[in-house]
């Protein structure tokens, strides 16, 4: 994989709710450690845009989607466990 | 009434908890599954369920995050440091903040519902005003600068903000104001204000440069009007120009110098140069430049304060001038009496060089005779008083260790205690002239008593005279006793001569100007000249053989004679030879007249030669000057040639005098030749008594002399008058009031006691009778006749001593003659 590649992300959200925040600090910390100017991260609110999340297959929240590079995965969860964040997402065992 | 409500079915209790526990299951099941990491789930319908943990805790963040706020704005709206108000529409306080509560003493609390009008009764009106403009017009209102009192009285300015708080239907309903305090602002914008309309009016010229001292040299950033005002330069046309456009050829270039090493060394700088005007003008500028600093202590600008001191360089000049005229001496001086300076007047009246002035060798205490410095001392303490000192005179040891006596005036500099300026009048002459003085008033009161010591001696010989003719009329006498009183005649006439001589010389005699022979006249006068010259000087009378005739007062000529031959006799101290002339002269028209003032015509010379010392021609002008004498001090009065040239004048001749040093001097004086001398009185033995002209009229005598009087009365009774005698002027008044109709001639003495003169009688009686005959006599009269009261000797005058046959013929002519 080319480690300069650019990392596309979408996050559902719920509102406020505490695991959806939690989410988005943990991903914008790990984008920051891991990935520093090569990310891209969307947020969606499902309970503003609930057609969205339907529409995209989302059944809870918070969903963190990796859209780029390609295959697109989904982790759910508040991303706290790195290590299998970084398996899910194929950055495992990369020194980044 | 029968309200229809949904009312749970009986039976539905057990179903619901049916349903909970299931909720609840499937709840903790999905909890399970998620493991806790997810918030909310979705069906495959779009459904979104928020699990309730999650619910929880979002409800109580979003009151935590509402708490915050309130929290936040709370501690806004008291911490602010701005007065906040909330007030409805009717000026009543909602709410206000702390500062606001504080300004005036108050709580917030207490102020809450209470009226604008209650907290600030003067100004609320006013604030009012402003809210009803928000109110009516819904919009804001910024920036108010007004003025509002606190607790302690003080007036502080605040710059207020009025936004106005509307309801959904767009109506105002409560106004929010909100007030800063710019006090101090305003104080600092008040000061930048009043100092700049300072510096825009000052009359000083104002320049500031920036600090690039590199060429072309600092750049003008600022000028003020009175800049333009003295260089003609307009702000616009010197911005960004160095003051360098002031400075020409005539500028002081070491001025200019020392300039730039000040201002290179961040020094200030001041001095005074010819700077030059937009056209070109010159003016003398005086200015003083000084650094600017920013706080961290470099030079940012220099500011250059200049004004136009042409005038007050003029005045200098001027003063300088002044002091350059020599018209008195000028010195500077210092309290250690040094003399720093002076002008030509004061070196040569110090009889010092400019050169030993300027080496400092010049000292006041050094020219000061001992017996002065205390009134030195005097004057400096009042000099450290005052400033100046009264007018004083003193004496000055000049270098040739000469007194000389001055009067000076000094005064201090302004600016400097120590140092000052003197002016210095030279009294050397002022003090002749007063010494000559007082030598005129020492012989003008000789002359008092002389002549009136000789008044009294005249009526005494009077009366012997008198008194003879008397005794010779009776006829019994024998031809001895005839002789021995022609003998005693002779002698009283001698005496009335003596007195007349001392009346000349003490000048107090009238004009008296009658045809006389001036060969007569000399000759009269030889026995006295002889007298006067002493032994050592011999006297030779040269006579014209013809009569001399002039028109002159005799006392006058005599006098003449007399100063010549007593100026001829100190010219001859160890004797010589002096020679009187007469000779007739005649000058024609085209030469031979002498200077002076000679003209054409037949004239009368009287010479008088001595072979003296001669007089320098340096003094020959001068020698007619009153007061100019070379005789030491006390021995001539200066008057004696002043007095003969004024004499000669007065009967219209004129003086010539011929002089060598060494050598000898001749006086020539001219006067006018009478063609008859016919005319001249020739002496004749006086007639008898009873030949003598006679009349029966009334007189009345007025005469204080108690031995001439009876005299007078007796001759003029033997002639047939009626005399009426009297002593003074009072009793006279006293008989005229009786037989003022009777009375037909007023013989009266000019001076009388009693505090009635005979002139002041003689005016009183024509006035009430004018057809009344005066005869006036007097042993003298000039002076107190005065120049208003024409006398005419024989005419409406008598000299005494008088001889009947004078008194006679006076009286009878007088009342047979016209007045003329």
């Amino acid at each position: 994989m080319n480690p300069g590649a650019l990392f596309k992300f979408r996050l559902y959200v719920a509102g406020d709710t505490p695991n959806s925040t939690q989410a988005k600090s943990n991903l914008a910390a790990f984008c920051r450690e891991k990935l520093p100017d090569r990310h891209e991260i969307e947020i969606v609110d499902v309970l503003r845009e609930p057609k969205r999340a339907l529409a995209d297959g989302i059944f809870m929240t918070p969903t963190l989607v990796k859209l780029m590079p390609l295959p697109v995965r989904k982790i759910i969860g508040t991303l706290t466990q790195t290590a299998s964040v970084l398996q899910a997402l194929g950055l495992e065992g990369t020194v980044v | 009434m029968n309200l229809e409500m949904p009312v749970p079915a009986a039976d539905a209790g057990d179903e619901i908890s049916a349903l909970i526990e299931t909720l609840v299951a499937t709840e903790q099941r999905l909890e399970e599954l998620t493991a806790g990491e997810v918030d909310t789930v979705s069906g495959s319908d779009g459904r979104t369920f928020l699990l309730r943990r999650a619910q929880e805790q979002l409800r109580h963040s979003e009151a935590a995050k509402q708490t915050a706020i309130l929290g936040d704005l709370q501690v806004l709206f008291d911490l602010m440091p701005a007065m906040i108000w909330f007030k409805d529409t009717n000026n009543h306080i909602l709410r206000v903040n702390r500062r606001a509560a504080d300004d005036i003493g108050k709580l917030p609390g207490e102020l809450e519902g209470k009226s604008m009008g209650e907290i600030y009764p003067q100004d609320a009106a006013k604030y009012y005003a402003d809210d009803l403009e928000v109110i009516h017009s819904g919009k804001q209102k910024l920036g108010i600068i007004e003025t509002i009192r606190n607790r302690a009285g003080e007036t502080l300015w605040i710059q207020t903000d009025k936004v106005p708080v509307c309801d959904k239907d767009g109506k105002v309903v409560r106004i929010v104001v909100m007030a800063q305090d710019v006090t101090e602002r305003i104080h600092a914008e008040e000061k930048l204000r009043l100092l700049n309309s300072a510096v825009l009016q000052a009359k000083e010229s104002i320049l500031i440069t920036d600090a690039q001292l590199d060429l072309p040299g600092p750049k003008i950033v600022f000028v003020n009007p009175a800049f333009t005002q003295m260089t003609g330069y307009t702000e616009a046309e010197v911005i960004g120009k160095t003051p360098r456009i002031l400075q020409g050829p005539r500028t002081d270039k070491a001025v200019l110098k020392q300039l730039r090493e000040n201002l290179a060394h961040g020094e200030a700088f001041s001095g005074e140069a010819i700077q030059y005007r937009k056209n070109g003008q010159e003016y003398f500028q005086k200015w003083q430049i000084t650094p600017l600093q920013n706080p961290s202590g470099a030079i940012t600008n220099f500011v250059s304060i200049q004004s136009d001191i042409t005038d007050q360089k003029r005045t200098e000049t001027r003063f300088r001038r002044l002091v350059d005229s020599n018209a008195q001496a000028v010195l500077f001086w210092n309290t250690n009496g040094e003399i720093s300076g002076g002008n030509d007047a004061f070196l040569r009246l110090a009889g010092y060089t400019r050169e030993e002035m300027e080496a400092g060798r010049i000292n006041w205490v050094a020219m000061t005779p001992l017996e002065y410095a205390e009134l030195d001392q005097r004057a400096l303490k009042e000099l450290a008083a005052t400033g100046v000192c009264t007018m004083y005179e003193k004496e000055w040891l000049r270098k040739d260790g000469v007194r000389v006596p001055i009067l000076l005036g000094a005064a201090m500099f302004e600016d400097n205690p120590e140092e000052g300026v003197c002016f210095i009048l030279d009294l050397t002459e002022r003090k002749k002239l007063e010494q000559q003085f007082r030598q005129t008033q020492k012989m003008e009161s000789f002359g008092r008593l002389a002549g009136g010591v000789s008044h009294d001696f005249n009526n005494i010989l009077a009366v012997i005279k008198m008194q003879l003719e008397l005794f010779k009329d009776e006829g019994r006498l024998s031809p001895e006793q005839v002789v021995c009183l022609d003998e005693i005649g002779v002698s009283a006439d001698r005496a009335a001569a003596l007195t007349r001589q001392l009346l000349l010389f003490s000048r107090n005699e009238t004009l008296q100007l009658r045809d006389l022979d001036l060969n007569q006249s000399v000759h009269g006068m030889t026995n006295m000249l002889r007298r006067i010259l002493g032994a050592d000087i011999e006297v030779q009378f040269r006579f014209s053989p013809q009569p001399m005739g002039i028109h002159a007062d005799a006392g006058m000529m005599d006098q003449v004679l007399l100063n010549l031959a007593v100026n001829s006799r100190d010219a001859m101290p160890k004797g010589g030879q002096l020679i009187i002339e007469t000779a007739a002269v005649n000058f024609d028209q085209t030469a031979q007249v002498p200077p002076p003032s000679g003209r054409p015509g037949a004239f009368v010379c009287l010479s008088v030669t001595d072979n003296g010392c001669g007089i320098p021609a340096a003094n020959l002008a001068r020698i007619f000057e009153p007061f100019f004498t070379t005789k030491s001090a006390g021995k001539g009065t200066g008057l004696g040639l002043a007095t003969l040239f004024g004499i000669v004048q007065q009967h219209k001749g004129w003086v010539n005098v011929e002089s060598e040093v060494g050598r000898g001097t001749t006086f020539r004086i001219y006067f006018p030749r009478l063609d008859k001398i016919s005319s001249i009185a020739q002496k004749t033995e006086p007639p008898k008594l009873n030949a003598l002209p006679g009349g029966n009229e009334t007189i009345l005598l007025v005469e204080d002399d108690d031995f001439l009087r009876p005299s007078i009365c007796n001759t003029l009774s033997r002639l047939g008058y009626h005399i009426i005698p009297v002593s003074n002027g009072i009793k006279a008044l006293e008989i005229w009031q009786e037989r003022r109709d009777d009375i037909q001639m007023l013989i009266t003495d000019l001076v009388m006691p009693g505090g009635m003169t005979g002139k002041h009688l003689g005016e009183l009686l024509l006035k009430q009778k004018p057809k009344l005959k005066v005869i006036y006599a007097s042993g003298y009269s000039a002076e107190i006749a005065g120049t208003d009261f024409p006398l005419k000797e024989g005419f409406n005058f008598l000299t005494k001593p008088f001889h009947s046959q004078k008194l006679a013929k006076t009286i009878r002519d007088r009342f047979d003659k016209p007045a003329g």
